[in-house]
């Protein structure tokens, strides 16, 4: 007798069910990438629309005006007050003579309206960035009753439409992610019991021989862990490249967007593919497997 | 030994409870072969499902090698199946393995040593006139030699006990007798056997002793090979 033979079988021991149905581990493998693929490309968009939606809300900036006759003091004091107010995150000092410069650089053109003024007609300012855009009415409620405080102005509809972008995103992609989960979970489940159910011959023998329950699903268990590794390995090359060669050039090409680099996500989406697949395969697995050592 | 006291089975059906044994007694000792007989739809398969624990009986007791198969924890099922050898009338055999994969999977199923599967899966094929079989699979094989397959990864554990049900259901007349008289070779090396059957002439012709159910009832049980 042949001493491969022995040693093959013991080897194969979890494989002997991957041998057995190769099609069925196959669609696993094809069913759990597409899922993943789906979700990590949403995460994806959804991460560029609020890394974009943050850099609006940094640009977003509240302008402060004290009184134009306010004395040197008096701004200083309003500058501490402001930096102690909740939400504000930088306090930028630009005082009249800065802000002429910059109204002459800005609009080179119109230089000579500021001349004609003779005495510098610009107050001093505060710009002002916020932590939380969402916040931004009340943090402008906060400022405006500031003492020291002549005027508040902010672009009330950027604010608005950043508010908006920002709990729609949060709304509908909660929902989009939770319903291709519900989907993937249950794509994969069917397709686990499937593989479960021509195996079912294998398992009866198994029991009949006098195998404990915990043989019988540990080969099971380890084809679950690894549809789930080898799915989320597939999935996140082929991610990669519609990312690097897809998407990354398309959010690029469309000015003011600045696409996130694939470097920064690289790690966390990596993590979950595998975190998600290797879950949903050895989950699916059990559960499918379950059924079949009642007695 | 085998126990079966005053045992009764119902199973539920689309049209009520249906009775597949009834009060039905036996003792059969070690190292004796036996013969459970009776048409197709008498209990015999019941029998078998009860022996085997894919089944608990509605009532009664059975007790086999020491194992109260009605009190009996889940876990300690693979301990009793492990004490006895079955085979079945379709053989339930693995088709994408070979005969010697086939055989040593019981084996490596209860978690023996490669060594031990290396001596003992040969002298099993040997023992069933399959030794040069070994590579092939099932599927190159006659019906007679995958029941040979089959009757040998059922004892290839070495079990007190082997159970097989309808043993020679898918066999010529030729191939039956000689399955028979290799089972009888077997219970002649101690292990205890009991096959369930409807072909009288076979039974007639090995003049065992018969344990006969007509409609989940035990009508006769004795030896000389009667049956009805």
């Amino acid at each position: 007798m042949s001493k491969n033979k022995v040693t093959k079988h013991s080897w194969g021991r979890s494989m002997l069910s991957t041998k057995f149905n190769k099609p069925m581990a196959i669609v696993s493998v094809s069913v759990l990438t597409v899922c993943l693929i789906l979700l990590g490309s949403f995460v994806l968009v959804s991460m560029n629309i609020s890394s974009y939606l943050d850099r609006l809300g940094e640009a977003n900036v509240v302008r402060v005006y004290p009184p134009y006759t306010a004395t040197q003091s008096e701004v200083y004091d309003l500058k501490t007050a402001l930096e102690a107010t909740e939400n504000v995150a930088v306090v930028t000092y630009v005082s009249k003579d800065e802000g002429a410069e910059e109204f002459k650089q800005s609009y080179s053109e119109y230089g000579e309206i500021m001349d004609g003024f003779g005495e510098n007609p610009l107050p001093d300012k505060f710009i002002l960035t916020l932590k939380d855009v969402t916040k931004t009415s009340e943090t402008i409620e906060v400022l405006q009753a500031l003492d020291g405080v002549e005027q508040v102005t902010w672009s009330a509809s950027a604010t608005q439409t950043i508010i908006t972008l920002n709990r729609v995103l949060k709304v509908a992609g909660g929902a989009i992610v939770a319903i291709l989960a519900v989907i993937s979970a249950f794509i994969i489940s069917n397709t686990i019991r499937a593989s479960m159910q021509s195996r079912s011959l294998e398992i009866g023998i198994m029991r009949l021989v006098g195998a404990k329950n915990s043989f019988i699903r540990k080969p099971f268990i380890i084809e679950g862990f690894a549809i789930g590794v080898i799915g989320s390995v597939i999935a996140y090359v082929i991610e990669y490249f519609i990312y690097i060669y897809g998407m990354q050039k398309l959010v690029g090409s469309i000015e003011l967007l600045k696409p996130v680099s694939f470097g920064e996500i690289a790690l966390p989406l990596a993590g979950a593919f595998l975190l998600v697949g290797v879950i949903t395969g050895v989950l699916g697995s059990a559960i499918s497997v379950r059924k079949h050592l009642k007695v | 030994m085998i126990e079966f006291k005053d045992v009764s089975m119902r199973y539920n059906t689309k049209r009520g409870k249906k009775r597949a044994i009834n009060g039905v007694s036996f003792t059969i000792n070690d190292g004796e072969f036996v013969f459970i007989t009776g048409e197709s739809g008498a209990g015999k398969t019941t029998i078998t499902r009860l022996m085997i624990r894919e089944e608990v009986a509605n009532s009664g007791e059975i007790t086999i090698n020491g194992f109260n198969l009605l009190k009996m924890k889940n876990k300690e099922i693979p301990f009793l199946r492990r004490s006895m050898g079955i085979v079945f009338q379709d053989y339930k055999l693995i088709p994408t393995l070979t005969v010697f994969e086939n055989v040593a999977f019981a084996m490596r199923v209860i978690g023996a040593p490669i060594k031990q599967i290396r001596n003992r899966v040969p002298y099993m094929l040997d023992l069933v006139g399959l030794a040069d079989k070994a590579n092939v699979v099932p599927d190159e094989l006659s019906g007679g030699e995958q029941q040979r397959v089959a009757l040998a990864r059922a004892l290839v554990n070495n079990p007190s006990l082997l159970i097989a049900d309808e043993p020679t259901g898918n066999l010529d007349p030729r191939l039956s007798t000689e399955m028979m008289y290799l089972l009888d070779r077997i219970n002649a090396k101690g292990t205890t056997v009991v096959i369930m059957t409807h072909e009288k002439e076979l039974v007639n012709a090995m003049n065992k002793r018969v344990i006969a159910i007509k409609e989940g009832v035990v009508i006769s049980d004795g030896a000389g090979g009667y049956m009805i």
